[in-house]
């Protein structure tokens, strides 16, 4: 490909470039007790919580941030983020005409208005803006199945039971660093509970979104399917430019139990720093699954943001016949990093994974997949297959993969391949001989390459994430 | 480091003294080594290399120093291979044996010697020895460095070509920590064979710790075989490998037992158009721990690489694989290629493997593949049904797995010898 079409798709401008001035209600930085004792104060927590998040808190105290990932990144200082903000009600909505229009105006530059997707799409929208839930829709067509989707908050006022009961079952406050600092001052996020032999009518979606300058986001997730249950869960995320670098540390927890289905798929696009690698987002998020008896936990994700992705959405096959999908596109360029990949842990009999990888980078991108396949002693008839391919768009960018292979089960059948390569100039020109320029050819061999996992996605999230490729690739490769 | 100070490694090092009086750059090179491994620590299964390996016990282990030991040839029958033992070298415990060793009339341009012998005499060899395999990262390098006591050196001069491998025995008779150094030197388009042997003769718990340096100039072939047959030793075994330009090497690394074995091979494609094939075998069983670790660095352009490795694990055996290979930038027309097959025969058998790319240039072919698994029961029941019974199909696909990494050795002596190993394990086989 061409010098100027590479420095094309260098020189894109990021669509989501903006910040909305809303009066946020906000701690001042810095993390102690008392702050986490302030947050659980002010979402009106009850003990068990705070007790929680103080076991967390001090947890966090005795852990060393990691080193053993690819990327690097200066030095976070836990002291200087804020660690609540959120945006003044001024009183409790119950229709969209009450919402700030500011907020809604967010939305629309977004393209998500809600009444847009309310109307077209049926697709429930669990707005989080900044850390707070504004607002929910669709809300009551749910609950007639016994369905709830709502703000984790309002889940731990509103169904306690079920939260105490599932909260850190998968991702324990001690599990890492950033999921334990995650479990101590977390702010917000989404609970969903889908209830024995229900198909959730509709495809549930929250956008994420980081707002109030200096905010690190500490969203947490739970998302339970009891017995039989299907769920299809959709996560999306574009973020204001902002030149100072900002932590994500999210936690999304599932629990797919006896039966219960998970898909679990998530767009990212938050801003990645200028061309010079200055600011973006960085995305340090634990994300796993438990799939018990026949159950199924599935992940999708396409990566185009961040300055730093760094998250493995991971599967714990507990169940026996349990199966983990792991489908990932991520995209690397100017001076992005990502450290992704997937943990599936067979443990019960017959449990079956698939991890399909596809990872693009280009001008000083430098992405890898790391990935664990672990066959515990007794998950009899276990099979797990993985592939992880790379495309590499330029001289100067890297792709690696380190994935880990772990076999205690003479049974079970592992296979792994991987391959690195660049678009060849064979490729672009037959299909330029077939008259498509250069940039519909570059496109067209890039999308045949995530194909195997664009169509994985939802069809809302399919478009949304094709249009985000070719965003990211426009004029250049494809 | 304050918790190794006592451990039987260190120990090693404060008692050592060299047979006889060495030169003054030996001396200064033993004494970095040494203070390199007092500042290193010894990797625990926190360390990203060793997480599948523990190395806890050989710390607890009681070892005597090394020291030179009689053996008769009949001691060394078994661990001869026919065809492959004109030229041939013995150390004993670290030890050269001149009795047991032969070497004959060699053509101009190449020296075969223990390097004892050469400390004094040979030109470059300060130069050479210690040049690549790096003490100063490695503590077992380090270890080595300070206490190796003897060792092959082979050199081949420019266009000179030893069609006969050299066979290079390590004996270990004790329970002792040995640690024998091979420095191998091929010149401009040299050609070398070779084949080193650690075996053991008792079944005394004992830590043989190797480290071998490999250099090839410009238009150099070298192919390596190493054989590790000691039931009773940890090995520890480093080989270090440095091509120049149009250079092809290739390495066989066969383990057919060890109490614990950990190999590393760390191949530096220094020359445009170099050629490097590293293959390996395991085969495990009983509580044998075999942990193979590659490092494939193409640094220039157009060069070539593969990698086959396979192990069979049986019984409560355990197997680990890692491979690296690492694209510089700039290295551009690299092609890599890397395999890892794991066999598990038992339940209680386990099998690791890391199979890693990491890549910083465009303009590259380089794949990798793993498997693990268990016999095709479809392959066992089409034997079946042409009357062999369960064993013998399961032992027929077991060596044919296996014998897809013998085949590939060149070395044809090397090779029936091998084949015939691996005829007696899987037994039942035989004339058929």
């Amino acid at each position: 490909m061409s010098n100027e079409t590479i420095q094309s798709l260098a020189d894109q401008e990021y669509k989501h470039g903006w910040t909305s001035n809303i009066d946020a209600d906000q701690l001042p930085p810095g993390l102690n007790e008392s702050v986490v004792r302030a947050i659980s104060a002010k979402k009106k927590e009850p003990e068990w919580l705070l007790e929680w998040r103080l076991k967390a808190y001090r947890h966090w105290l005795t852990m060393t941030e990691p080193t053993w990932q690819k990327p690097t990144y200066p030095k976070i200082d836990y002291q200087g983020i804020i660690y609540y903000s959120a945006p003044k009600k001024k009183k409790e909505v119950t229709s969209l005409d009450e919402v700030d229009p500011e907020l809604l105006e967010t939305f629309e530059k977004l393209g998500i208005s809600l009444d847009e997707q309310k109307r077209l799409t049926g697709v429930a929208v669990d707005a989080v803006f900044d850390s707070v839930s504004v607002k929910t829709t669709f809300r009551e067509e749910l609950s007639k199945q016994g369905i709830i989707f709502c703000s984790f908050s309002e889940a731990v006022t509103d169904h306690p039971d079920l939260v105490r009961k599932h909260l850190g079952s998968v991702v324990p406050y001690t599990d890492n660093f950033f999921a334990t600092l995650n479990s101590a001052v977390f702010s917000d996020g989404s609970f969903c509970y889908i209830p024995p032999g229900v198909r959730c009518p509709m495809e549930l979606s929250t956008y994420f979104r980081i707002n109030s300058a200096g905010t690190g986001q500490f969203e947490r997730t739970l998302l339970i399917a009891d017995e039989g249950a299907y769920v299809s869960y959709l996560e999306g995320c574009t973020a204001p430019q902002r030149d100072e670098n900002q932590l994500h540390a999210a936690v999304v927890e599932l629990v797919a139990l006896k039966g219960g289905h998970i898909k679990y798929s998530t767009v990212q696009n938050w801003y990645p720093g200028d061309k010079d690698g200055k600011g973006g987002v960085f995305n340090f998020v634990t994300k796993r699954g438990i799939a018990h008896e026949n159950a199924k936990v599935s992940w999708t994700q396409v990566e185009t943001g961040s300055a730093i992705t760094w998250k493995y959405p991971s599967c714990i096959l507990k169940g026996d016949n349990s199966v983990g999908e792991f489908y990932s596109v991520a995209v690397t360029r100017d001076y992005q990093m990502a450290d992704t990949g997937t943990k599936m842990i067979h443990i019960g009999k017959n449990t079956k994974s698939t991890i399909i990888s596809k990872g693009i980078s280009g001008g000083h991108g430098d992405q890898s997949y790391r990935g664990l396949v672990k066959i515990m002693k007794g998950a009899s008839g276990a099979r797990n297959y993985s592939a992880c391919d790379s495309l590499l768009l330029g001289d100067k960018c890297g792709a690696h993969t380190f994935p880990y292979i772990e076999s205690h089960n003479a049974s079970a059948v592992i296979e792994h391949e991987a391959s690195t390569s660049k678009i060849s100039d064979e490729q672009v020109f037959f299909l330029r001989q077939r008259g498509l320029s250069e940039e519909d050819a570059v496109s067209m061999i890039v999308n045949g390459f995530c194909k195997d996992v664009l169509s994985e996605l939802p069809m809302e999230f399919a478009v949304e994430a094709q249009k985000l490729l070719g965003l990211k690739l426009e004029g250049a490769v494809g | 480091m304050t918790t190794q100070t006592h451990n039987s490694l260190q120990l090693a090092i404060d008692g050592f003294t060299p047979q006889s009086a060495e030169p003054a750059w030996l001396s200064e090179l033993r004494q970095d080594a040494a203070d390199s491994f007092a500042a290193l620590d010894v990797p625990t299964i926190r360390h990203e290399d060793w997480r599948y390996t523990n190395l806890k016990p050989l710390l607890a282990l009681k070892l005597a120093a090394a020291a030179p030991a009689r053996i008769t040839p009949d001691d060394l029958k078994p661990w001869l291979i026919e065809g492959a033992d004109e030229i041939r070298l013995v150390f004993v415990n670290g030890f050269y044996d001149s009795t047991l060793s032969r070497i004959p009339a060699l053509p101009q341009g190449v020296l075969i010697a223990p390097i004892s012998q050469l400390l004094g005499e040979e030109e470059g060899l300060p130069s050479k020895l210690a040049r690549y395999a790096d003490h100063h990262a490695q503590p077992f390098t380090a270890l080595n460095t300070a206490l190796f006591t003897d060792g092959a050196y082979i050199r081949a001069g420019q266009n000179a070509v030893l069609e006969t491998p050299v066979h290079v025995l390590y004996v270990s008779t004790g329970g002792q920590i040995n640690a024998p150094r091979t420095l191998v030197l091929a010149g401009e388009h040299a050609g070398l064979r070779l084949v080193e042997s650690f075996v053991g003769l008792s079944g005394d718990v004992r830590f043989v710790n190797t480290v071998s340096e490999v250099m090839l100039a410009a238009g150099a072939n070298v192919r390596h075989a190493k054989l590790l047959r000691d039931t009773a030793a940890t090995h520890i075994g480093w080989n270090e490998v440095r091509q120049d330009r149009d250079s092809t090497y290739t390495h066989h690394s066969i383990s057919l037992d060890a109490q614990l074995a950990r190999h590393n091979v760390n191949v530096m494609l220094a020359g445009e158009g170099a050629t490097c094939t590293l293959n390996g075998l395991v085969l495990g069983n009983d509580t044998q721990h075999i942990d193979n670790h590659l490092i494939m660095d193409h640094m220039r352009p157009r060069c070539t690489s593969n990698q086959l490795y396979r192990s069979v694990v049986d019984g409560k055996s355990h197997s680990v694989f890692s491979g690296k290979v690492i694209v510089r930038p700039g290295a551009a027309g690299t092609d890599a290629k890397q395999q890892n097959n794991n066999l598990l025969l038992s339940d209680d058998a386990r099998a690791e493997t890391k199979p890693q790319l990491e890549i910083y240039c465009d303009e590259v072919k380089c794949a990798h593949g793993a498997t693990s698994g268990q016999l095709d029961p479809d392959a066992v029941f089409f034997l079946r049904s042409r009357g062999l019974d369960t064993r013998q199909a399961r032992n027929l696909l077991t060596y044919a797995f296996a014998n897809d990494v013998v085949e590939h050795i060149k070395m044809d002596a090397v090779r029936q010898h091998l084949e015939e190993v691996m005829h007696e394990r899987f037994h039942g086989l035989l004339g058929e």
